[in-house]
């Protein structure tokens, strides 16, 4: 074999190999996650990068957000604060769970996010409970949330069009033990980066963790996590969208499904589309009556044509 | 001088023009990454990782040479950085070739490149990076040394022995 033979055996191009194959919406991840890990701003935003307008992190970032806040109705901020807190709330349940075997209605915020690694590493694999116990009390303390919405400039995309669902049911892939320890440890990374505030970089990491174990508990939680992310400090509504979709995919009568229905019509609300918003509290509706949020769920339902 | 305007914009913030550099490049980068590394594990996040060092050093880019190369170049530079962090490489990628799927259209050069990687994984780390970015990347035996911060001796030395092994390990897989 001479030099030459070594030159075109290990030339660089696209074809396929020696990396083995990636699935589009892991493309998509994975070049999101690096967008967004190298400072630009969110889809439809301008330009964002190094030290452009919507560029410099969590600063930017919230100002950018700050633009679109004031336009948006009480409701929907209170709405927008409660699904990240119940997030919050439902991971606290499990971990009370693991500890106590008893349904617990909420722990302190702090800690939840803190042990919600160790509760996702417990109860990977399993199918949760309902999450109805804990949105009560996400609502009653959704006032305090610091909620805004997405940008107008979303209006009109297709929720899927940057994460393409996967056709496989999340049952078919057994994540490896080794992927999801390392999924929960990303998991607890993004946690301390979101209580940080440092959004973008909490974002790639839950990203992160999806990759890792896609079809597993922790990338459920991460999506959610993510999607949260996107619709109350990133501007983008689409993204949170595609995000709920794909955890909704992942286990549709999980415990994190509400929050995903239910993100899935607030991301439609922040993106003023009607048509969306209706069909999202239908289905959150037809999947959730007994919700604490079903009432609520109704009479914006009421108003929508 | 830069030729392709997507350069420009995406050093400017323009997102879009950043996306469709990464979808362009990201095959090339997560081979290279998946040449320098030993498994697959985390060929995904590195690539990620080179991606975002690719990005930030857009604007560093003057159009001298071909843009692959540069991106080449710091691609190897972020993958030795991540793996100097880890300070470890990770396992060998056989179970993770039985365990994903293969498109059949190209099963007989994904193949040959899987051999040629697997073989790559049983180099020593300093020979086989070496021998990736000579051959792979283009970098002479006096920019190697620079890169990896060792004598020009010691890389030729790599070098050569990391030609011999493999040489050695292809012929008995043939």
């Amino acid at each position: 074999m001479t030099d030459d033979d070594l030159t075109r055996l290990l030339a660089l191009d696209g074809a396929p190999g020696p990396a083995l194959a990636i699935d589009v919406a892991d493309a998509n991840a994975l070049i999101e996650g690096a967008l967004d890990g190298a400072g630009f701003g969110p889809p439809g935003g301008g330009p964002g990068h190094h030290g452009g307008p919507g560029h410099g992190g969590a600063a930017g970032l919230r100002g950018a957000g700050s633009t679109v806040r004031g336009g948006l109705a009480t409701g929907t901020k209170l709405a927008i604060g409660a699904l990240a807190l119940a997030v919050v709330v439902v991971i606290a349940v499990l971990v009370l769970r693991r500890s106590h075997g008893t349904q617990v209605a909420a722990a302190p915020i702090d800690a939840a996010i803190d042990a919600a690694p160790d509760a996702i590493a417990a109860s990977a694999g399993a199918t949760a409970g309902s999450a109805d116990a804990t949105a009560g009390s996400a609502d009653a303390t959704a006032g305090s949330a610091d909620a805004t919405a997405g940008s107008a400039d979303d209006v009109g995309a297709d929720d899927d069009a940057d994460i393409e669902l996967d056709p496989e049911p999340a049952h078919s892939h057994k994540p490896r033990p080794v992927e999801t320890r390392e999924a929960v440890d990303l998991l607890g990374e993004a946690n301390a980066k979101r209580a940080a505030k440092q959004w973008r970089e909490s974002d790639a990491l839950y990203m992160r963790a999806v990759r890792r174990a896609p079809h597993s508990l922790a990338a459920q939680t991460a999506l959610v996590a993510s999607a949260s992310l996107r619709l109350e400090h990133l501007g983008d509504p689409k993204g949170a969208a595609a995000r709920f979709r794909r955890a909704l995919a992942i286990a549709p009568d999980g415990a994190l499904a509400e929050e995903a229905r239910w993100g899935l019509a607030e991301a439609a609300r922040a993106r003023h589309d009607n048509a969306a918003e209706a069909h999202a509290l239908d289905d959150f509706l037809a999947h959730h009556a007994g919700s604490p949020r079903a009432a609520q769920a109704r009479a914006r339902r009421a108003e929508l044509p | 001088m830069v030729s392709d305007p997507r350069i420009t914009a995406a050093a400017s913030g323009d997102r879009s023009a950043a996306e469709s550099l990464c979808r362009e490049l990201l095959p090339r980068v997560r081979n290279l990454v998946r040449y320098l590394v030993r498994g697959d594990a985390r060929v995904d996040d590195m690539a990620q990782e080179a991606l975002i060092a690719v990005l930030r050093g857009l604007a560093t880019y003057r159009g001298e040479g071909r843009f692959e190369s540069w991106v080449d170049r710091v691609v190897a530079r972020s993958t030795f950085a991540t793996l100097r962090r880890l300070r470890a490489e990770t396992q060998p990628g056989a179970e993770d070739v039985a365990g994903r799927e293969r498109d059949p259209g190209d099963v007989t050069p994904f193949e040959g490149r899987r051999e040629l990687a697997a073989a790559l994984d049983r180099l020593p780390g300093d020979q086989r990076q070496a021998l990736i970015l000579h051959f792979s990347v283009g970098l002479t035996v006096p920019e190697i040394a620079e890169a990896v911060a060792a004598p020009f001796e010691t890389v030729r030395s790599r070098l050569r022995l990391a030609k011999a092994a493999l040489r050695e390990t292809l012929k008995g897989a043939a």
